[in-house]
């Protein structure tokens, strides 16, 4: 190539450098749009953290009961929402009793919608409030009710479920008496990375329970170390895990197709940073991109 | 009344770390520290809604710079108030409100997140130094490997998953033990009644 040909290649990298942000909006939005209506077809493989999971609630009986503490509002539906449907199916399928209550105000909403999505080929648990699941929802000072829950459980909640009706009418109520091994076999900790909070109170709270949390991708790694040393069981590490949770329980659903998609959204900003780069290369008087 | 605040708070310390220490969690006596709690937390969620009534009203009698936007807080702080005494919290009226007006609002607005960071990673992320190019790599292979290509990319996969678990792990628990040693150290200052500050 001559020194013309190097010119013209220096500028179209210059200009790639200086996209107008109103066109990366623009194929952001493609992109995503396209990601949502074709993932790409790529196998999901489970990895350790996700397996580890799985076989806990595998390994439950029917009847056992799982207390699930959801700490998300409508921020991380997106995220979060494939993976307590996942994570409910494979309850739902093993037969067991749940109790869910929130430690954020959204959440007895959030829990009551995706269980009865989820239930939906269930018939025994969309009929079954009360008897199969009960919705505790949501009580000020959540950390101080938890607590209280290990006590008393219906005490705790003031009596009452999510639609403000009395708990003593649900014949599941009078054997969950309290939050502890004694009642409970497992639970899950649904926790937004709003400084793990949920996850600390649970593990300086609740003793000899074990616990699953399922947390967005970023909180990942902040949890790993209570795993190393034994204070949670498991997690299920974001949109993937939730991915892995459907591909292990052979019901691929919306965590797979939004894990998918991911790929196409990576490769998309990897193009980017990649245009960025050589954009600015080509310009190395620019200091601002 | 600053020092009949810190006897309080140093009392009210005292009474929860008893209650721990001497094994009283399932007493009569730490249910009533309980209620205390949550009385608190109710009296604190009445004051903040009072304090930011106050201040939109304010905002809008005087016509302020954005006090259209503090109409609107204030159409639907009572809006919302209304529909909840009318029902309950757990009424139709308060459902419809959290799934068609909250949940959309929440999710257009981390949407937005999604454009400003593919935005900002194209303007910002330069690699004009060592040290911001091993960083932008390591963004690289965390954020393809953590997709399903990383199961294609062994390799990368398994790098990805190797920078998780063991340097931003460790890093991780350095911030955490750092962060609780100053928790720590904070909370037995205001105990103690050393630190005034949050009492004005």
């Amino acid at each position: 190539m001559g020194s013309r040909g190097w010119a013209r290649a220096a500028a179209v990298l210059r200009a790639f450098g200086r996209l107008d942000r109103r066109l990366v909006y623009l194929a952001a939005l493609l992109c995503a749009s396209a990601a949502v209506l074709w993932p790409p077809p790529l196998p999901v493989r489970p990895r350790p953290d996700t397996l580890a999971a799985y076989r806990l609630a595998q390994a439950l009986r029917p009847g056992n009961a799982v207390f699930i503490w959801i700490d998300y509002g409508f921020g991380a539906q997106e995220e979060l929402d494939p993976m307590l449907r996942a994570v409910l199916l494979q309850l739902m399928r093993r037969d067991a009793v749940i109790c869910i209550a929130s430690r954020s105000i959204e959440g007895g909403q959030i829990a009551e919608t995706v269980m009865r999505r989820a239930a939906a080929g269930h018939p025994a648990y969309l009929e079954g409030y009360g008897v199969r699941w009960i919705d505790l929802g949501y009580r000020p000072a959540p950390d101080v009710a938890l607590r209280a829950a290990t006590v008393n459980l219906p005490a705790a909640y003031n009596g009452v479920d999510q639609a403000g009706l009395p708990l003593a009418r649900f014949p599941l109520t009078a054997r969950l008496r309290a939050l502890t091994p004694e009642f409970f076999r497992l639970a899950y900790v649904f926790d937004l990375g709003d400084g793990y909070a949920a996850m600390m109170t649970y593990v300086s709270q609740v003793t000899g329970l074990p616990m699953i949390v399922g947390a967005i991708s970023m909180e990942a790694p902040v949890i790993q170390p209570f795993v190393a040393t034994g204070q949670i069981a498991a997690t299920i590490p974001g949109i993937r895990g939730a991915a892995e949770y459907e591909t292990l329980l052979g019901a691929p659903g919306p965590a797979t197709a939004l894990d998918r998609g991911s790929a196409l959204v990576a490769v998309f900003i990897l193009l980017l940073l990649a245009l960025g780069n050589a954009g600015a290369a080509a310009n190395p008087e620019r200091q601002e991109g | 009344m600053q020092k009949a605040a810190v006897g309080l708070g140093t009392a009210a310390a005292i009474f929860v770390l008893a209650t721990h220490l001497l094994g009283l969690g399932g007493s009569g006596l730490a249910a009533q520290g309980d209620r205390a709690v949550i009385a608190t937390y109710a009296g604190a969620a009445l004051l903040g809604l009072c304090n930011l009534g106050g201040i939109h009203l304010r905002r809008v009698a005087q016509r302020r710079r954005g006090w259209a936007y503090s109409l609107l807080l204030l159409g639907g702080l009572a809006g919302y108030g209304a529909v909840v005494l009318a029902q309950n919290p757990q009424g139709p009226g308060a459902e419809w409100v959290f799934l068609h007006v909250l949940s959309p609002l929440y999710a257009t607005m981390y949407g937005l997140v999604a454009f400003f960071i593919t935005s900002a990673a194209y303007r910002a992320f330069r690699a004009r130094t060592p040290e911001a190019l091993i960083l932008l790599l390591t963004a690289v292979v965390v954020m393809v490997g953590e997709t399903p290509l990383g199961d294609q990319w062994r390799v990368l996969g398994g790098f990805a998953g190797w920078l998780l678990h063991i340097p931003a792990t460790g890093a991780y628990r350095a911030i955490q033990i750092g962060a609780t040693l100053g928790a720590l150290a904070t909370g037995l200052r205001v105990v103690l009644g050393m630190e005034r500050a949050h009492l004005g």
